[in-house]
């Protein structure tokens, strides 16, 4: 299991489109991705649970991949979070 | 039968009615079949569903582009999603059927969406609730209306026509869209000018009264829609829609041209775009640069102001759009008619002649600054940013602003960032005050652009809002024209350029004279470019300044339209 704890890099909050091509990538994955915002687990293989997470700029989050492709995982969701492209 | 609603796409389309119908999905009848039964047959639904909608995204990126097919797939991923199983999966075991797991699970997706309160992301919703509707089609074997094979001609008719069956259209055979809701800058408007099909919305009536293979004629020019039309009506349309077509293909053939009057001098001619969007379809519409970037749409509709690094982000883009091409950034044009909330300017009395634009800038220099040093930096690759001062009076507007700039520049060196050393500051001339100074201004702007819808409405004293007074506001008014004379000659000589970015520079009555009286750059909307070369095209300068001289010694606006008009139509 790898974890990570960051912090939301875009000034604009995470956009749907990346999210939705990040979480589409994660399903290919043999691997369970959790964003864990306040105490409280978002799947990241979801759009719908990211979005719920209205994850703001300056947010803390900790990130939890657990499974054979976790380092894939953690590459991709990383990647969401700490982007700044608008 | 004629329906008057919103022109949402130009063009006219002539021919018979298809009607979009969303299907009827009622599942009352239908019987929990256990758990088992019930997944089983989501199971079957989902997989027809990845099926045909991975089938039309295929279609839609061979035929339309990546952005056609990221709606569909979209649709795809929603069925995919976990969230989304999981509610249905959970519903199904509580003892709801296939049909009413999916109903609510798409609806508790929407209201994830709606909860934000993100415009963006509540666009989004629509995308859902198609989903959702194909979904249960599929499970209640209720047939879809195929649109990637329509017969000949076909008007595509519906109350609404969802933006995931406008993406897998059969445009070869479409002949216009009438979705009876929306308005210009619905989804469906905006795709159908990107495809340059015609389509009428706002109307009402309409679909009660239509059959399918009606004849109807949509004019997407005039907002008109015609239900069985009579023989002549008939004729009448068939002739109009030729005539767009051949202005098209006339208009097309100068996207690729240098922007030249019939002797074969240069002029520039550029755009003014409120957003990256409008950016891009200037682009495609041949501008060779933009003349006003009106950055306020960056402002407007939050609570909070950007950053420098958004601003930077969004100019960079801009930039790269059209290097090595100008493009000239208006700094924040606050207030007047324009208000944004996230500045809190007081409500004041007489906005017009209020605290606004360069005025709230200078007494801000912090969000100037951010402003200015995010020009600054994105124009360092490239160098074709320049910054534009709106509604300037004096000539200490521009000092100030100036030094502030160069306040920018040092703090900028000092921390190693890159931006454009020699960018160029103008300003906007839309006062009295800026025409009567225009000598003195351009010895330190580096260049002018007159805004002729405040300048006219500034110099006549008549609000352009105000039905009572607005016929006063004319540009062709002979003060306006004095104006224009006097602020392109001072550019002139003092050998700066001097541009115009108001709706008048796409006026064909008023091309000739500011082909005539000089003018460097025209700024047009998106829309007006290919329209503006060509009407530059069929102007010698000979001619130009014959009709200019005789509309300056006129003494009223009626006067001076009177002559241009006598002249044009003298010279066809």
């Amino acid at each position: 299991m790898l974890t990570y704890t960051t912090t939301v890099a875009n000034e604009t909050g995470i956009h749907l489109r990346p999210a939705g091509e990040v979480a589409d990538a994660l399903l290919l994955l043999d691997c369970k991705v959790t964003i864990m915002k306040n105490g409280r687990a978002y799947d990241a293989k979801s759009i719908m649970m990211i979005t719920s997470a209205n994850l703001k700029y300056g947010q803390e989050v900790e990130l939890i991949c657990d499974g054979p492709e976790e380092e894939k995982a953690m590459a991709l969701i990383k990647h969401l979070i700490e982007s700044q492209e608008s | 039968m004629k329906f008057i609603g919103v022109a949402g796409s130009p063009g006219v389309g002539i021919g018979k009615a298809v009607i979009f119908e969303p299907p009827k999905l009622d599942w009352d009848g239908v019987v929990y079949s256990g758990i088992e039964g019930e997944k089983a047959r989501l199971g079957e639904a989902i997989a027809k569903f990845k099926a045909d909608v991975t089938e039309l995204a295929n279609f839609a990126l061979e035929k339309r582009g990546k952005e056609h097919s990221d709606i569909l797939k979209r649709q795809i991923s929603l069925v995919r999603d976990p969230f989304f199983l999981q509610q249905i999966n959970d519903l199904i075991d509580g003892g709801k059927v296939a049909e009413g797991a999916v109903n609510e699970a798409a609806e508790a997706c929407a209201e994830i969406y709606r909860s934000t309160g993100d415009e963006r992301i509540m666009e989004r919703i629509t995308d859902v609730m198609d989903a959702k509707t194909r979904l249960l089609s599929l499970l209640l074997n209720v047939e879809t209306l195929d649109l990637s094979s329509l017969p000949k001609d076909s008007v595509l008719i519906g109350r609404d026509i969802p933006a995931s069956a406008i993406a897998s259209l059969d445009l070869e055979n479409l002949a216009a869209l009438v979705p009876e809701s929306g308005g210009y800058t619905s989804h469906g408007a905006i795709m159908a000018r990107s495809f340059g099909v015609p389509l009428v919305t706002g109307l009402s009536g309409l679909f009660e009264t239509v059959s399918k293979g009606d004849t109807i004629i949509a004019d997407g020019s005039e907002g008109v829609v015609i239900t069985s039309p009579d023989e002549a009506t008939l004729a009448a349309y068939a002739s109009k829609r030729q005539s767009y077509l051949d202005d098209q293909k006339s208009l097309n053939e100068f996207k690729r041209r240098p922007t030249l009057d019939a002797d074969g001098n240069p002029r520039r001619l550029l755009a003014n775009i409120g957003g990256i969007n409008d950016a891009k379809a200037a682009k495609a519409n041949g501008a060779e640069g933009v003349g006003l970037f009106r950055t306020e749409f960056l402002f407007l509709d939050r609570a909070t102001l950007p950053s420098e690094e958004e601003q930077f982000r969004v100019y960079s883009e801009v930039s790269a759009i059209f290097a090595p091409g100008e493009v000239i950034v208006r700094t924040l044009d606050a207030g007047g008619d324009k208000n944004v909330p996230a500045l809190k300017l007081p409500k004041e009395d007489n906005p017009f002649l209020g605290y606004r634009a360069i005025r709230y800038c200078l007494a801000e220099p912090a969000v100037f600054a951010t402003q200015l040093r995010a020009i600054l930096r994105a124009g360092a690759k490239d160098k074709n940013l320049r910054i534009m001062l709106p509604f300037v009076t004096s000539a200490d507007e521009i000092t100030q602003a100036k030094a502030l700039v160069a306040a920018c520049a040092d703090e900028l060196r000092a921390k190693g960032l890159d931006f454009d050393e020699n960018v160029k500051l103008g300003i906007m001339v839309e006062t009295p005050a800026a025409v009567l100074l225009a000598e003195e201004l351009i010895k330190i702007a580096d260049f002018f652009s007159v805004g002729t819808n405040d300048l006219t409405q500034y110099t006549l004293a008549a609000d352009r809002g105000n039905a009572k007074v607005a016929q006063l506001c004319s540009p062709f008014h002979p003060a306006v024209l004095q104006s224009l004379k006097k602020v392109i000659a001072a550019g002139k000589s003092a050998g700066k350029p001097v541009g115009l970015c108001g709706e008048s520079g796409a006026d064909p009555e008023m091309i000739p004279l500011l082909l005539a009286l000089g003018l460097d750059e025209f700024s047009v909307s998106p829309a007006s470019v290919l329209r503006v070369r060509r009407e530059i095209s069929h102007w010698g300068l000979q001619r130009a300044k014959e009709l200019t001289q005789g509309a300056l010694a006129q003494t009223t606006t009626e006067a001076v339209k009177a002559h241009i008009r006598e002249a044009l139509k003298l010279s066809q």
